[in-house]
């Protein structure tokens, strides 16, 4: 985790300076040209100095630089005044003054006043730089941090922190979402303060950026407030927290547009598979209705007249109908209550051959065309499991194993203990899959691609149906084949129940291994 | 054989109604009918009624309800019919004192046969001495079993399972009902033991345990001690 960056603070250049500072100035001037004073009168007692004065004006210079117009000032009177003590003549004030003298009060004042405003203004503009360069690197960090959050969900909540760390206050975050305000994300405490309130104040009145309370847009329109808990300490930059603030709108109005799109993308996708039940449930309902109905009108119309042959098939069409209308409506029902939330899983110990064997009992009349070969179920340990949902999940593996394989071939029932748990088989001799297939065989509606061409009814439904029961009885399911055309095998896998010895008396003792 | 067995079916729905109604007028039955709860309670109190069937979801209440007004005082057999996808409701039913339950959609077959089942031990003192089923009998006065003409040895509590179930032949015993029968009311909740014992009785008087034809498995209620006329409806 990054930590939030800190937001630039209003640089001290720019504000007045304080007067004990100048006077501290002043006086360091004032005491840097007595000591120059007394150093060039020590030096023209020496050597011959035309030109004294000419001296003092690196120090003047140095004090409109380091102290600006009042201690540079001071440096040019006390010049004035150290050199009239101990260079020029007493009669300095008359006005018969050497021009020389005239000229050093020119001197001495004009660098103090020119030198100074020109360090003043190279110095005001260099703190100008510093501060844009310090919002610069925070709008950029600031951005970046926004940029980095994946899911645009993420965004206000981030902001919220962001906004709540820099201003060291609590920070809340509301959009326009249908003409009215709807918040995004809170931070921090806001005391007695109704940040929504405030908000939605601000919202009506279109007030703009009034601390506490700011107003973000984008494109020129407003799209929702900022609220702080208190007005930001002054000492923090107003020019970045207006940045930040409008760097936030303009991240919160991308969210939006993002959000937007995935809404647009998953309505799109929900509408198609919508179009693809409806299709499904028409074509199921519609086509065994259809025989039924016309088995039974050509029954009513013609049974008196029919042979004893044709009206046995006929009775078996409807019989056989109706049971497949009755596997689909099953397969709806058990949609229902998986997208209903209603599966409340039963789990109890129970033996692995109590499952198939009620499974079976179940398909019977689907698998009559083919031959099932069972392991010994009664040789595996007991599972944990919901018996009813697992049974309900094989019934839909072996009708579509009855489906996709040719009459007449076997189907395998395995059964074999791997990894603390009972792994149950189903391998049948159809048309296979391929690797992709085998992941994507669970998703509703998916067919395979052979069976698309209408020859296999079904709505693939079955399998989906099947993983969302044994997920919920704690198992797990998944499918493999050895290619296309050698057969598909699914697989159901049980946790071990707790092992308990049992003697013929009744009595009992938990065992902790497992133990067949 | 005097009067005629008289039959109670409550559905709301009335072909469901009109396509039993001949099936057991055929094996002698006396059949009347109820729309609704309030009519079948008041025809339950105004006729002598040998078997009620009751639908679990009538128009006017739930059928659990009417089956608990019924309990308070009558102890008529009552089969309950069900749709798949209420699972909870067999075990809630089983609590509040049904006999058996089926769930739509059925067979007139396997109607007829769970009828039989509940018919037969209705008046508690025709209980048989001898439980016949297929290959296997169990003298239940004289504690002996038999299969296939042999006797088998049991210990005492796979014998108390076996007798549980042939007392209750053809019906569902719940797992609650045999724990508590046969190991008593703390290992009500034991459904383990259950299975242990049930392996192992398998073992003694199945032809193939792994295929069980006699004691079947009723996922998530209990297990059934196959009747005759049950056995023969499944091999057909």
């Amino acid at each position: 985790m990054t930590s939030p960056i800190a937001l630039p603070i209003a640089g001290e250049e720019s504000a007045r300076p304080r007067a004990g500072r100048i006077l501290l100035h002043s006086v360091v001037a004032a005491a840097v040209v007595g000591l120059a004073g007394i150093a060039v009168f020590t030096l023209s007692r020496t050597i011959n100095v035309t030109s004294a004065s000419i001296l003092f004006v690196p120090v003047i210079l140095g004090a409109a630089i380091f102290g600006g117009m009042i201690p540079s000032l001071t440096a040019a009177l006390a010049s004035l005044a150290v050199c009239s003590v101990l260079f020029y003549n007493p009669a300095f004030f008359l006005p018969d003054a050497d021009p020389q003298e005239v000229a050093d009060i020119f001197v001495f004042g004009g660098v103090a006043i020119v030198s100074s405003q020109l360090a003043g203004y190279a110095r005001r503009a260099a703190a100008a730089s510093r501060r844009r360069e310090a919002i610069m690197e925070y709008l950029l960090a600031f951005n970046r941090r926004i940029s980095a959050v994946v899911d645009p969900a993420q965004i206000p909540a981030m902001l919220a922190e962001e906004l709540s760390h820099s201003l060291g206050s609590a920070a809340a975050i509301y959009l326009e979402d249908g003409g009215r305000l709807r918040e995004l994300a809170v931070v921090g405490d806001f005391g007695a303060m109704q940040p929504l309130t405030v908000a939605e104040q601000a919202w009506r009145n279109r007030e703009t950026a009034v601390p506490p309370v700011y107003l973000l847009h984008s494109g020129g329109a407003p799209v929702g407030v900022i609220v702080v808990g208190t007005a930001p300490d002054s000492r923090l930059d107003p020019l970045a927290i207006a940045a930040m603030i409008e760097q936030s709108g303009l991240a919160l109005a991308r969210m939006r547009l993002a959000l937007r799109v995935e809404e647009a993308r998953v309505l799109a996708k929900a509408e198609n598979l919508r179009e693809a039940v409806l299709g499904s449930i028409s074509h199921d309902l519609h086509t065994p209705l259809a025989s039924i109905l016309g088995s039974v009108t050509t029954l009513e119309k013609f049974g008196p007249i029919c042979d004893e042959t044709t009206r046995a098939e006929l009775q078996s069409t409807i019989r056989e109908e109706a049971q497949r209308l009755e596997r689909y409506i099953r397969r709806m029902l058990d949609l229902t209550r998986i997208r209903a939330g209603r599966l409340a899983p039963q789990v109890e110990p129970i033996d692995v051959a109590d499952i198939t064997n009620a499974a079976l009992r179940q398909t019977q009349k689907v698998l009559t065309r083919h031959r099932i070969e069972s392991d010994d179920m009664l040789a595996l340990p007991m599972v944990e499991t919901d018996p009813v949902l697992v049974e309900q999940a094989l019934v839909n593996i072996l009708e579509n194993a009855a489906k996709y394989s040719p009459p007449g071939s076997v189907i395998f029932l395995r059964g074999q203990v791997e990894d603390e748990r009972v792994v149950l088989s189903v391998q049948d001799s159809g048309i296979g899959l391929d690797r992709t297939e085998a992941q994507k065989i669970f998703a509703p509606f998916y067919r395979a691609a052979d069976a698309t061409s209408g020859q296999v009814a079904g709505n693939g439904l079955g399998l989906m149906v099947s993983k969302a029961f044994v997920e919920a009885a704690g198992g797990e399911i998944w499918a493999d084949s050895r290619g296309v055309g050698q057969g598909a095998a699914f697989h159901i896998g049980m946790p071990l129940a707790k092992t308990l010895q049992v003697t013929d008396e009744g009595e009992a003792a938990w065992a902790t291994s497992a133990e067949s | 054989m005097g009067d005629k067995r008289r039959i109670l079916i409550v559905d709301d729905e009335v072909q469901i109604r009109r396509f039993l109604r001949p099936a057991l007028a055929m094996h002698d039955f006396d059949v009347i009918e109820a729309a609704s709860g309030a009519e079948a309670l008041d025809l339950l109190g105004k006729n002598e009624i040998h078997l009620v069937v009751l639908d679990m979801q009538l128009g006017d209440q739930d059928g659990l309800d009417v089956l608990k007004r019924l309990r308070e005082w009558s102890w008529v057999p009552v089969i309950v019919l069900t749709v798949r996808s209420r699972e909870a409701d067999k075990i809630r039913a089983f609590e509040r004192g049904a006999d058996d339950y089926l769930t739509k959609p059925f067979s007139i077959a396997e109607f007829l046969a769970r009828v039989n089942a509940v018919m037969r031990r209705a008046p508690p003192a025709a209980e048989e001495p001898v439980f016949e089923v297929g290959g296997l009998a169990v003298d239940l006065a004289r504690r002996r079993v038999l299969v296939d003409g042999a006797e088998v040895k049991l210990t005492p509590k796979q014998y108390g399972l076996l007798q549980h179930l042939a007392r209750h032949a053809g019906k569902v015993v719940t797992h609650e009902q045999l724990l508590r029968g046969v190991w008593g009311d703390e290992h009500a909740e034991d459904v383990h033991y259950l299975r242990i014992f049930m392996r192992k009785l398998r073992q003694r008087i199945e032809r193939d345990p792994a295929r069980p034809t006699y004691v079947v498995t009723e996922l998530g209620v209990g297990y059934r001690l196959l009747a005759a006329d049950q056995l023969e409806a499944i091999a057909s």
